[in-house]
């Protein structure tokens, strides 16, 4: 009876704590991410318009404050993407925002059927939109004044404005309603998957391409051409980290130990400071420093798949772990 | 006894490998560990090609093709092109010049077969399997000069990885298609929207009459349809139908092989292997703790679990042969070399 008793009253806790965990990372991450990215790329559409109508002497000005909206831009787009729940999923942002590799040859397209508003924009597909398609135009093949891919970089910017105001709006609300009982899994799902995409396919996958090339290549990681590939690096573990380890309520950690589970929590905080050892201060000419990191991330994803997620009592879909 | 040896997939306490696994003819009753190579992300699907080198595809939604040799030297490497992923299974031509690959755009979601130079690994060129999620692929035993693939159907999105999505939206199939143009020659649903059509194996015991069979896995809704769900289908070469078992197989065929007149299954979820006549007859379920690889040799069904292998005969599925595995976790797919 008294077994019994006890695994009904852990239940009835897990079951409390469960909503108040993912309440916090809406509340105190998501929603203030949200807001801060619609901020960021409100920026962005005044400084494209201000490169576009600069005259000659100031156009190079322009174009660097243009650069540095967008890498503002960037950054809070991952601090909020990284670990994408909720409205970012439902809206299918990330495509619209972050369509990746970059398809020059649709952009030129779309610079020449010239839009010229949101209607326009619905007719040109994904690939030729979104943050990377405005670092193409910033960096690659740089706007100048007056000219129709800068037209067009206004108009990208302005519909890249206008998803960060709805997601701004979907997250405010999100942020005020009772967590379903789907929304635990959701987050750690989510979690693993944002972690292999910094280990794998921005950091690892590249340096492997480039190692089992027949001819040298450099890595293709994502934004060399900005330079922003080590501070991307730095902001999604930045985001990782805060939701694992530390942080007050906002981590798993926390949510493993309100739930008296401290040996996971500890095995968790550990790891998670393992990898962040090894994630700082990497550059993108140290391949080996690169690929010790990536193991790190890996070794933390294992634990969190392996012992975190059954702790949380969360069946991961988004992982290494489900059989096909 | 004679040597057994098998290329597999794993996971290690540090990551994931693919491989060689061996039995000398004497000695210790277990499998070894022979050759391995690191792999970067879960493997799955392996081919052995005329030549004798491997190839192993990573999982989908997957990054990389590997060539390797029974030594554990990786030869060469390829990855996917741009807005592609894998879908885990390679199939080779009989003149071993031409690879056919089950692959997704990532952009529609729509299944796609690759075809590729086999030496170089580049795609030559690309076909839809007129479906989504496509597995595995076989040369069509029942219709010469023809592809059989088969479309799992389950909707995910690359923003949520094999998250399974809008399972009402389910579509499974096979198709057979032409293997010199890719044309779509005819396609097969079952009735049961929800039954996912996954892994595939001939049976030519009746070499005038063969017939596939299909792995399944459930997508139900709710855990009682799941438990009742056949884990087998098969097709003749005209039609698609179930077979049905008089227990619960927990919805789940991971791994499909035939030898004889037997048809094999693995289900993990029941720790075992259930075993039907190449009819649909069941015949029985063996146990074996998170059983899931299997492949046919000469003599015998190799069954890979998480604590022993087994060797099942052909004619009765009596135990031929149990083995010991080495300390690693064994993954869906292997093998006879």
């Amino acid at each position: 009876m008294a077994a019994t008793a006890f695994v009904l009253l852990a239940a009835t806790v897990a079951h409390a704590d469960t909503p108040d965990f993912i309440q916090s990372v809406y509340h105190d991450w998501m929603a203030p991410a949200a807001a801060d990215f619609s901020r960021d790329s409100a920026r962005l559409t005044p400084a494209l318009q201000a490169l576009c109508d600069a005259p000659a002497n100031q156009a190079d000005g322009s174009l660097q404050q243009a650069r540095q909206r967008w890498l503002a831009a960037l950054s809070s787009w991952e601090r909020l993407s990284t670990a994408a729940i909720g409205p970012l999923i439902e809206r299918r942002s990330q495509r619209q925002i972050d369509f990746t590799p970059t398809r020059p040859h649709l952009i030129e397209k779309a610079v020449k059927s010239a839009p010229s508003g949101p209607a326009d924009m619905e007719l040109i597909g994904t690939p030729a939109k979104g943050l990377p398609a405005l670092e193409w135009l910033l960096w690659v093949q740089p706007a100048q004044p007056a000219s129709p891919e800068c037209r067009y970089a206004v108009q990208v910017a302005a519909e890249i404005g206008r998803e960060a105001v709805a997601l701004d709006g979907a997250y405010k609300q999100a942020a005020q309603r009772t967590p379903d009982s789907a929304a635990l899994s959701e987050f750690v799902n989510q979690w693993v998957g944002g972690l292999e995409r910094l280990r794998w396919a921005n950091m690892e996958k590249p340096a492997s391409v480039a190692m089992t090339a027949k001819h040298h290549v450099a890595p293709d990681f994502p934004h060399t051409s900005s330079g922003a590939t080590a501070s991307s690096w730095a902001t999604q573990w930045a985001t990782l980290r805060a939701l694992a380890a530390g942080n007050g309520s906002l981590s798993m950690e926390t949510a493993l130990r309100e739930r008296g589970l401290p040996k996971v929590a500890d095995a968790l905080a550990r790891a998670t400071r393992q990898a962040d050892v090894n994630m700082q201060g990497l550059t993108l000419g140290d391949k080996d420093d690169i690929l010790a990191a990536a193991e790190e991330l890996d070794a933390l994803k294992r634990l969190v798949e392996k012992q975190v997620a059954p702790a949380l009592g969360v069946n991961m879909g988004f992982s290494d772990a489900d059989g096909d | 006894m004679n040597l057994i040896r098998l290329a597999s997939t794993w996971q290690t306490e540090n990551g994931y490998q693919t491989g060689v696994l061996s039995k000398p003819p004497s000695g210790v009753e277990a499998l070894q560990v022979t050759a391995a190579v690191e792999v970067p992300t879960r493997a799955h699907g392996l081919l052995l090609e005329p030549g004798g080198t491997l190839l192993t595809v990573a999982r989908r939604p997957g990054d990389w093709l590997l060539r390797w040799d029974r030594e554990g030297h990786a030869i060469a490497w390829h990855w996917v092109e741009p807005h592609r992923a894998f879908a885990g299974h390679v199939l080779a031509s009989a003149d071993g010049r031409t690879l056919f690959t089950t692959e997704m755009d990532l952009d529609s979601g729509a299944g796609l077969i690759g075809m590729r130079d086999a030496a170089t690994l580049e795609k030559r060129a690309e076909w839809p399997t007129h479906g989504i999620d496509p597995h595995q692929l076989l040369w069509d035993a029942s219709h010469a000069g023809s592809l059989i693939v088969a479309n799992g159907g389950v909707p995910t999105q690359p923003e949520t990885g094999r998250v399974k999505r809008n399972l009402d939206r389910m579509d499974s199939s096979i198709v057979r298609l032409d293997a010199t143009t890719g044309e779509l020659l005819a396609q097969w649903r079952l009735d049961d929207h929800r039954l996912s059509l996954r892994h595939l194996a001939w049976n030519n015991a009746s070499v005038n009459n063969p017939v596939l069979g299909i792995a399944l896995q459930a997508e139900h809704d709710t855990p009682e349809e799941k438990a009742g769900a056949p884990v087998l289908a098969l097709f003749d070469g005209h039609t698609l139908r179930t077979a049905s078992a008089p227990q619960s197989l927990a919805g789940y065929g991971g791994d499909i092989a035939a030898l004889g007149t037997l048809i094999a299954v693995s289900c993990p979820r029941v720790q075992g292997v259930a075993l039907f006549t190449m009819d649909g007859a069941w015949q029985g379920i063996v146990p074996l703790s998170e059983a899931c690889a299997l492949a046919s040799s000469s003599r015998q069904i190799l069954a890979g679990g998480s604590l022993h292998v087994l060797g099942l005969h052909p004619a009765d599925a009596t135990l031929a042969t149990e083995m010991g595995v080495p300390p690693i976790r064994l993954d869906n797919h292997w093998i006879v070399l």
